[in-house]
């Protein structure tokens, strides 16, 4: 085959789907290169939810993490306003100790992916996968909003997901969970992936796998732990900042004895992952917990994982998210004129911003990146090119009030 | 009425009911949200044992399960209500979020998932 034939190939294969000639969107945008993604897909598992696994692997799906999209809220009320990292020096904000559990993160409820707070052994990626529409990219559209703050909204159709990976002792990262939402006209509908959603998936799995269970130790007693009813631990969450937000939980946790590495990652890469939709990991004794913790070094969830304290529902993760982009000021008088919580529209980790603006600190800094520009994935917000039925705003019970 | 509700809790005739195809639509679009807490009418059991609670068991407010769901999915109009949008009594149309939105486009033998749903539902209530 010469290059004239693939070259008409190529073209043939771009008017039947509508995808880029060369390279999918990765390559036009400066998020995880290629050769990260490629190993990060070949540590996937299967997934059964046929839209997500297809979601997952496709060439337009684009990864990032901190380094490539660099975790950023606005500072949008006047005299001083502009955006900045997450990571901003603490001598700069007033009332830092209120805002910022260190720097990097927000206090709960805000700072970390749900369940992970206090994990130290997970590694987060998250995945972005824009919509298409006639095989046309529907772009993020962006507009300014009150104060000199850019809001922006997700066409319908947008998927968000992060690949949740536990470390090993030997520093390997094995995912055990993938939490996923779709953007629909008037939520985000939400689910989350695992190989166990229940104890008793984890027992029948750790038979199967495992044919000699009953002649190891830990493993025996693993299947017997995960048999008991009453091993859940109640278990307290409530926010010690940003007052009135987040309503206290009173769950369990079901702390799970440990096994040795070597169970941990067969058990983790030779399951496929099902849909925790709805599942309850276990119960008993009036007691209920989401999913799996431990107190081990490596098991199937990350030390100390707090999963088990919320749902897989649209309701539970609601109860963070929806306070993405809302001001500060209204949770602190002292940060009256201070900036927003991190992200919009429900959405943490993802902002349009150039980064390289942020040292300018005292003016305004904030513009959109070229790469996401260029590649269509953002636009200025157009009513007449953005119809209400793919970009509609998501309720909130609260209202921004500049000053 | 009554004998109707006894006759659906016997396990044999529940086999035949309803309950082998209304169950698992509850448990796709209803789970999430009801298979835990204070608010739960699906259980780890079987889809007999579900069924046989719903037209056994109350809600809170008194009335029994399978009518509060019929209530409260029997929108009146094939488009999903919006999502501030209440039921005369003052209560929320079911399900919330994303999920209502799928019941209403997602297709079973040529009728929406909530119009077979209700349909199975319909002769108990009704």
């Amino acid at each position: 085959m010469n290059l004239r034939t693939l070259l008409l190939a190529g073209m043939l294969i771009h008017l039947i789907n509508g995808s880029p000639l060369l390279g999918g969107l990765r390559s036009q945008v400066k998020l995880l290169d290629e050769t990260s993604v490629q190993a990060i897909l070949k540590k996937l598992p299967r997934i059964a939810d046929a839209e997500i696994d297809r979601v997952i692997r496709a060439d337009d799906t684009l990864w990032y993490d901190k380094a490539t999209m660099v975790p950023s809220y606005q500072d949008s009320i006047y005299p001083v306003i502009g955006a900045r990292p997450n990571t901003v020096n603490p001598n700069l904000v007033i009332g830092y100790d209120d805002i910022f559990e260190k720097p990097g993160f927000f206090h709960f409820p805000f700072g970390h992916t749900a369940g992970t707070d206090t994990s130290i052994n997970v590694e987060i990626l998250t995945f972005w996968a824009p919509p298409r529409l006639a095989g046309k990219i529907l772009p993020v559209v962006i507009r300014k909003a009150e104060s000199t703050r850019l809001h922006w909204l997700f066409p319908k159709g947008t998927i968000f997901g992060e690949l949740m990976m536990v470390k090993s002792p030997e520093g390997e990262s094995v995912p055990f969970e993938i939490r996923v939402r779709k953007r629909y006209r008037y939520s985000w509908g939400v689910n989350a992936f695992r190989p166990f959603p229940t104890a008793k998936s984890l027992a029948r799995s750790v038979e199967r796998l495992f044919p000699h269970w009953r002649e190891v130790p830990s493993l025996a007693g693993l299947a017997k732990h995960l048999d008991d009813s009453s091993t859940l631990k109640p278990t307290r969450k409530a926010a010690q900042h940003y007052a009135g937000t987040f309503e206290p939980i009173n769950g369990a946790l079901d702390l799970l004895p440990e096994i040795e590495p070597k169970y941990v990652k067969t058990l983790l890469k030779q399951t496929p992952f099902q849909s925790a939709d709805g599942a309850l990991w276990k119960e008993g004794r009036g007691l209920e917990t989401f999913a799996a913790s431990t107190d081990s070094a490596f098991h199937i969830v990350p030390r100390q994982y707090q999963g088990g304290l919320y749902g897989v529902n649209e309701m539970a993760c609601m109860r963070c998210h929806k306070d993405a982009g809302r001001q500060i000021g209204q949770f602190y008088f002292r940060s009256l004129l201070y900036g927003e919580i991190w992200g919009e529209d429900q959405i943490f980790s993802w902002h349009p911003l150039d980064t390289s603006y942020y040292p300018n600190f005292n003016t305004e800094n904030r513009h959109l990146r070229k790469d996401f520009v260029d590649a269509g994935l953002v636009a200025t917000y157009r009513l007449s090119e953005h119809p209400s039925t793919l970009y509609h705003e998501i309720e909130k019970d609260w209202t921004y009030t500049p000053w | 009425m009554v004998i109707v509700l006894l006759l659906l809790a016997t396990p044999v005739f529940a086999e035949l009911s309803p309950a082998s195809r209304a169950i698992p639509l509850l448990e796709k679009y209803c789970r999430a949200c009801h298979g835990f807490g204070e608010r739960r009418f699906l259980y780890n059991e079987s889809a007999v044992e579900n069924w046989d609670r719903l037209v056994s068991t109350k809600t809170k407010s008194g009335e029994l399960w399978i009518e509060a769901i019929y209530r409260s999915l029997n929108w009146n109009s094939p488009i999903p209500p919006e999502p501030n949008e209440k039921m005369p009594s003052g209560k929320s149309w079911m399900p919330k979020g994303s999920k209502r939105y799928d019941i209403a486009e997602d297709e079973m033998e040529r009728r929406s998932a909530r119009e077979t749903l209700l349909n199975e539902l319909r002769w108990v209530v009704e």
